[in-house]
Parts: structure tokens; sequence; C-alpha cells
């Protein structure tokens, strides 16, 4: 049933050919890659057999340092060291006042409110910089392991991350090159690696603590298709703030009361990190900490870490609750519980998230690789290696989008938790005669008042034909696609005139600063920008040429009339042509052509995949066929 | 999809307020399977585009007919009766009083000694509301004609009201639990 399927057994134009595709979980501490191969998924682990890379990141004067070696050199490179760049992904300067007092870096503010940069002895760099650093490493791995370049990669974000942290980490791949087929929700990721195991159907919740960001979504799967309801979470707890509370506990009990200096604080966060390890196993453990002239020797028990981290692991637990109300479901619906994440080996979180299902949560994928496993299941078949007739994920966007109205209130356009791709229109009009422009201001959060609300973007629409005051109509779509980002198109009804619109995002980059990113990435030097972008178009140009010739092998006699489907030849002879050439204008005025020749075909061949859809046996029951 | 294709006929329905919810969403999958941009992940960008704006406009569809006010308010659009361009407001006085007395039963839930029962109650009355406004509906619209129309405009304007209460209720039932 898939549409533009390059290959169907028995008339395959062209040998079916096995695409390179990852999945990437791009964490707060930790960064995996995986892959399917010989059908089933797995991490791909580096040279030295490491799963896990450190999301660190260390800037020297000769060049870029990620992973194990960098988390080492951070006590002695402090400043140039960058650990947990994700929590300041999409973020801007005013974020990281409140919580960057927990990051030893130096920020930079390029303009005032905006994104912020850190000063390192190898120049300023960007949060999507720093990441792209780690996903270039993982993709080197991916590649090496399969044997050539990627065709794409699907990277996980976490499901509250908003519009501007998945933006922020859609640019960070396309800094390292790498095509992104997707960005995909992490519990929605590990429900694929369990559910397609299990051939799970019911109603399961997927508990996902991180190091640093906290998501819970619930599902509704059904014969393949993984259904999100609801999702919720909080971008800003996770495992990190257990340690926290033991350092705090420790600096209170041991009297540490004259400020520790950088490297001390560090050495104290990861002592309180060890005895949270420790304790997951142990009953009690003794840890000693040396400061100054001074030191300590405490012990500290399970059931005293317990209450420490009590307040945390119930802020998780309220959070689950406002799930399960948006889907509206009760606790005694949900089938299983996956968890997901570092965190969730804790015992104390896994009894209290057992307690609160009623079930005893499910663990035997390895939390910390879970989501990359289900990433690369996904990316398998979205880059067409596998039907994925049988696998079918409907995410939501997790956080309702706005504008700014009157009086600094927001008027929700998008509400959370609906499937997405979603589109919504909405009619605007001028307040002024002959006014030709208007400012609208995109929002994202479940508050009233503007300033409780995050700030996406400011759009300027232009080129309104000026008319009496309320008499220009403009509607405006916003549209947010498959990966919860969201773009916005203006059309003036009365006329018909295109408002050209322009994007100010309000922690983001714009294209051009992507653009002199990728050129100033080191790697990309040494390549020739020209031919990178002529060997784009040829893919392109390839990938058009491919699915229009196996849309007309499979429906052109049915579809298309007889003038119809030669003209559609000729134009494709001409492209085909043209992709032999080197003329990139010549391939990109090609695709053109042919995007728009056979424009027409492909709507009718979605309609006829509709219609086959009502009158056909449907799937869900061929699938109780089959268990009949 | 044609543009003159109404959401009913897109999801292969008679046009009427009783559907089959189980059918919409095994029907909503299927197409789901072969239009979602993930089945046109490794196409050409233009069939990208079009896979993505074919499937918000069947999540659009989806959404309005599994939403019983929604959907009425869309049956109502297709006999011609734009509801939200009707801004008049003459409500039969019971009603509007019925609703004045429920508003207060809500406001001062807040403040009663055990709010989160108080809220349920409000939020039970209005939900026997909507389901008597839902069968008036469903009456009247079967007995078209369109002089009976007006009354079964009525009826999804009443439950427009009673549908913004609910929301109200959810919202103080937010700030109450602190989510």
């Amino acid at each position: 049933m898939a549409l533009l399927q390059l290959s169907e057994p028995g008339q395959s134009p062209q040998p079916h050919q096995h695409k390179f595709a990852v999945g990437i979980d791009l964490g707060t501490t930790n960064s995996l890659v995986a892959t399917v191969r010989s059908g089933s998924a797995e991490v791909i682990p580096d040279l030295q057999g490491r799963r896990l890379l450190p999301s660190v990141v260390r800037y020297c004067t000769d060049g870029v340092i990620v992973g194990d070696e960098a988390k080492q050199a951070a006590k002695q490179d402090p400043l140039n060291t960058i650990s947990s760049v994700k929590r300041l992904m999409g973020r801007g300067v005013d974020d990281v006042k409140t919580f960057g007092n927990q990051m030893p870096f130096e920020f930079i503010e390029k303009e005032p409110g905006g994104m912020p940069y850190i000063r390192t002895v190898a120049g300023d760099v960007s949060p999507v910089n720093v990441s792209a650093e780690i996903l270039k490493v993982l993709a080197l791995r991916g590649g090496e392991a399969l044997g050539g370049e990627l065709d794409g990669a699907v990277i996980t974000v976490p499901a509250y991350f908003d519009e501007a942290q998945r933006q922020a980490t859609k640019d960070a791949a396309k800094v390292a090159g790498l095509n992104v087929l997707r960005l995909l929700n992490e519990p929605t990721a590990a429900a694929v690696a369990y559910g397609l195991d299990k051939k799970e159907e019911g109603v399961i919740a997927v508990y996902d603590l991180g190091g640093g960001t906290f998501d819970i979504s619930i599902l509704r799967l059904h014969a393949g298709v993984f259904e999100v309801l609801s999702t919720a979470g909080d971008t800003a707890l996770g495992g990190d703030d257990f340690d926290h509370s033991v350092a705090e506990w420790l600096v209170k009990k041991a009297g540490i009361s004259e400020g520790l200096n950088h490297s001390e604080s560090r050495d104290l966060l990861q002592l309180a990190c060890q005895v949270k390890e420790r304790l997951t196993t142990e009953a009690s453990t003794s840890l000693s900490f040396r400061w100054g002239q001074q030191s300590c020797q405490e012990t500290i028990t399970r059931a005293e870490f317990d209450q420490l981290i009590e307040p945390l692991v119930a802020k998780t637990l309220k959070v689950c609750k406002r799930a399960l109300r948006d889907a509206k479901l009760k606790e005694q619906d949900i089938g299983n519980v996956v968890m997901v994440g570092g965190s969730t080996r804790v015992p104390y979180v896994r009894s209290r998230v057992g307690e609160m299902f009623g079930s005893r949560p499910m663990v035997e994928i390895d939390p910390d690789e879970v989501v990359a496993i289900g990433a690369a299941i996904q990316a398998d078949v979205l880059v067409g290696n596998q039907s994925g007739e049988d696998m079918l994920l409907l995410d939501v966007n997790p956080l309702s989008l706005g504008i700014e109205t009157m009086g600094g209130l927001v008027e929700k356009i998008i509400p959370r938790n609906l499937t997405i791709p979603i589109a919504k229109a909405q009619e605007f009009t001028t307040y002024k005669d002959g006014q030709t422009a208007m400012a609208i201001h995109v929002l994202q959060g479940e508050r009233e008042l503007v300033s409780d609300c995050r700030s996406l973007a400011r759009f300027e629409l232009r080129g309104i034909p000026p008319m009496v005051a309320g008499a220009a109509r403009i509607l405006v779509t916003f549209q947010v696609d498959a990966d919860g980002i969201l773009s916005v198109t203006a059309k003036e009804q009365s006329t018909g005139t295109e408002s050209t619109i322009q994007v100010k995002p309000s922690y983001g980059l714009n294209d051009e600063e992507i653009t002199q990113m990728i050129k100033d990435s080191i790697d990309y030097a040494q390549h020739d920008v020209a031919a990178r972008q002529l060997r784009e178009k040829q893919v392109e140009g390839e990938a058009l040429l491919a699915s229009v010739t196996n849309a007309l092998a499979e429906d052109g006699d049915e579809l298309l009339s007889g003038q119809e489907r030669e003209q559609l030849t000729d134009k494709l002879s001409v492209l085909m042509r043209a992709l032999t050439s080197q003329d990139l204008a010549a391939i990109t005025r090609e695709i053109e052509h042919v995007s728009e020749a056979s424009s027409e075909f492909a709507s009718r061949r979605m309609d006829a995949s509709i219609k086959k859809a009502l009158s056909g046996k449907s799937l869900d029951k061929l699938e109780l066929d089959k268990q009949e | 999809m044609s543009v003159s294709q109404n959401y009913f006929q897109l999801f292969g329905l008679a046009e009427q307020f009783d559907i089959d919810l189980d059918q919409l969403s095994k029907t909503y999958r299927n197409i789901q399977r072969s239009t979602h941009p993930d089945r046109h992940a490794h196409a050409s960008k233009r069939d990208q585009l079009m896979s993505m704006q074919y499937t918000a406009n069947i999540n659009e569809a989806y959404q309005t007919l599994s939403s019983p006010l929604k959907r009425a308010s869309y049956l109502l659009k297709i006999k011609g009766v734009d509801l939200s361009e009707d801004n008049s407001t003459n409500m039969d006085p019971e009603f509007l009083m019925e609703q004045i007395e429920l508003r207060e039963e809500l406001d001062q839930a807040r403040h009663a000694s055990d709010p989160e029962a108080a809220l349920e109650k409000v939020g039970s009355k209005l939900s026997k509301q909507l389901n008597s406004y839902q069968a008036l509906f469903r009456q009247q619209m079967d007995k078209l004609p369109p002089e009976t129309l007006d009354k079964a405009v009525e009826q999804v304007k009443k439950m427009q009201f009673v549908v913004k209460m609910q929301h109200e209720v959810e919202r103080l039932e937010e700030e109450l639990l602190d989510y």
C-alpha cells in the first residue's frame, strides 16, 4: 500500500538497494547510534567497544575532542569542555541566567535576549555547533560500521521539547551534514523497540527519565499503529537533579559552609552521582570528600537517599497524572509501563511508578539503549529498507501553539496533543487604512499570558494590498509537520496576493546563519561547497526520477491518459539527461519541470490510495483474520 | 483529495450525526497507512510535501468527526449554516438561567471544603446536559427539511456553551491539582 515504494516484487525497474540508515539518541549525558543489520537493531560501539558516547565536547586550539577523552579533560580544562549542551538547545540567554549557574562556561550574548554562545579557545560556539560535533562523531561511527556514507538518520528528541528546541536539533544535524529522516520523540522510539518485539496491543505508558529531561507518553498500540494519545514532561528535570540533591545533603551534613571552587563543585557532583549509582544495588554506602584544607566522611542509606529524591519523583508522577487526563484515561487503563533512561535504574523510581500504575514496569531492554534501538528501526523503515507496512507512528504536538492578541493574551491556534502533521488557518484583518504590513507573534505554552509562554518567533507579513481598514482578509496558515516543526504561510483572500513572511526565531538561527555555520564547519572547508550542492541536487533528482518512474509502472495506465503519460515521459527523459551532466542549474530546472508535470498524477495516486483504503479489506480486519 | 469532498465523504460515512466511532478510527488508521509522511520519507520532496498536506487534512477531518460538538457544527456547515459567523446570542431564557446557576456553582467550587468533589458535581451536570442537547440535535437533524434547522442550530449553540464551561472546569481542576 505504500504509494511510492521503490521496489515492488517482480516489477522493480531497478534492483533493490539497501540504504544506510541509523537511529541517533542525542542525550544530555550520553549519546548513542544504532542501526538495523540482518533484521535486528543493535547499538554500534566505537573501535574500543564503547557503546555510549559521553555528550561532552572539548574545544582545543588545534581541534575538537568528543566523548570519553573530553569528559576526562573536564576537570583540567573546564571552560573549554562543554557538557549537557542539550539543556541549552533552543534556549535564550535569559534562560541560561536561571540554570546556567550550574554550568561553568563563559556565556556570550551576541544579541540581546538571543541565543547563548560559549567562549572557548577555538572561538565562540553555539549549542547548535556543539551538538553538531557530537552528531558528526556518531555519523562517522555509523558510516564506518555500515561501510559507506549514511543515506539518512532518525534523531530522537524529548517528547516535551518545544519547537525551538526541535529546530535547534535539526539545525545541528544540518551543520553535521546529516540527512534527517525524522525527529522522533524519545518515548515513542522506546515504544517501538518494545512494541514490535512483543507484538503488544492495548494502551501503554512510557516513563522516560534521562539525565536532564523527563517525558511521559501514553500510547495506544493497534495492529502495528502506535498512536500517541498524550504526552507531557519537564525539560529541566532528570537524574542530574538527584545528584544535586545528594550534593546539597552532603554540604549540609558535613557543614561545608564556604563556597567551593569550580573544580571542587564538579568533584562533589561526581561523587553524588557515584553515590546514586552505588545505592541502586547497595542498601547503604559511605563517602568521603575533601575541599580546601578540610575533609569529611559520611554514610548514606538507601532510605535516606529515597527521602532526598522524593519531591523530584513526586513531581514526575504529577506530570504522569496530567498526561493521563489529557488521554482521558485512568491509571488502571494502562496495560504496561515501559521504563526508559538511565535514571529509571533507581529502585525508588521503579517502585513509585509501579505503585502508581499498578503494574511492574518493563525494563527488559537496557534503558540507556532502548531509544536508539527504536530510532534505528524507524530509520530503517523511513529510508525504504523495509516496506514498513505493519508499522506506523502517529505522534502529537506536545505544547499548544498560539499567537499574541490584544492586552498581552495568547490565543491558541493549535492545542496540545493533536496528532501531527496538522494545519490550522486563521483570518486576520488590518486595523488602519492602507496598512501593508502586520506583525504576528507566535508563542508556545499552555498559559493565558504572553509573558508566561515561550516566544517562538515573530513573523512580519508584508505586501498586503492597501485597502481601507478591516477590508483585507489575510488567511494565515500555521502548519506543524511530522517533526513537530512549525511553518507559516499567508495569503490575502480578496485579491489572492501571497504575503511574504519574514521570520525572526526568538532563540534560533535563520537560514543564512546555518549556511554560514556549514561553511565554517571544519570538515566542510576541505570539501568543495559547490560539489556538495551538485551532489545533493543529483540525489534529489534521482529520487524524483525513480519515484515517478515507479509510479508510472504501477498506476500510469490506470490514472493517466495516453497523452498525459507521453508528456510526463518526455519530461522524465530530459531530467535523466540533465542528471548525467554536471550542470546544477539544468538539474534544478528539470527537477522543477518534472515536479510540476507529475504533481496532478501524484495527487490522483494519493486519492486512489485513499479510495483503496476505504473500499479494500481493511488492514485491521486482515490483522484479525491472521490472529484467528 | 478533491476540494468538494467533505469530511464524511472522505471517510466513506453517511452525512449524519450518528456515526460508528470504531469504524471511523479503523478507516482513519487505514488511510494514514498510505498518506502519512513516514510512508513518503524516502520519496521526492514534492511527494513529501503533498503527503504532509493530505495527512494534515485527514487529521483535521478525523478530529472534527470524533468530537460530537465539532461534528454537529460541521453538519450544520454542510447544510449552509456557519456558526462561526453567527454572533446572535438570543438563547432561551430558561437555558441561560441554568447556565448562570452552573457558573455560580463553578465559581464556588474553588472555595468549597472539597473542591475536587464540587468540581466533579458540576462536571457530571454538564455532561448530562451535553448528552440531552445531542439527543435533541440528532432528532431535529433527522426531521429536516429546513424549517427545523433553526432548532438544530439552537442545540449546537447550547452544546457550545456547555463545552466551553467544561473547559473551564478542566482548567480549574488543573489549577487546583497544580499541574
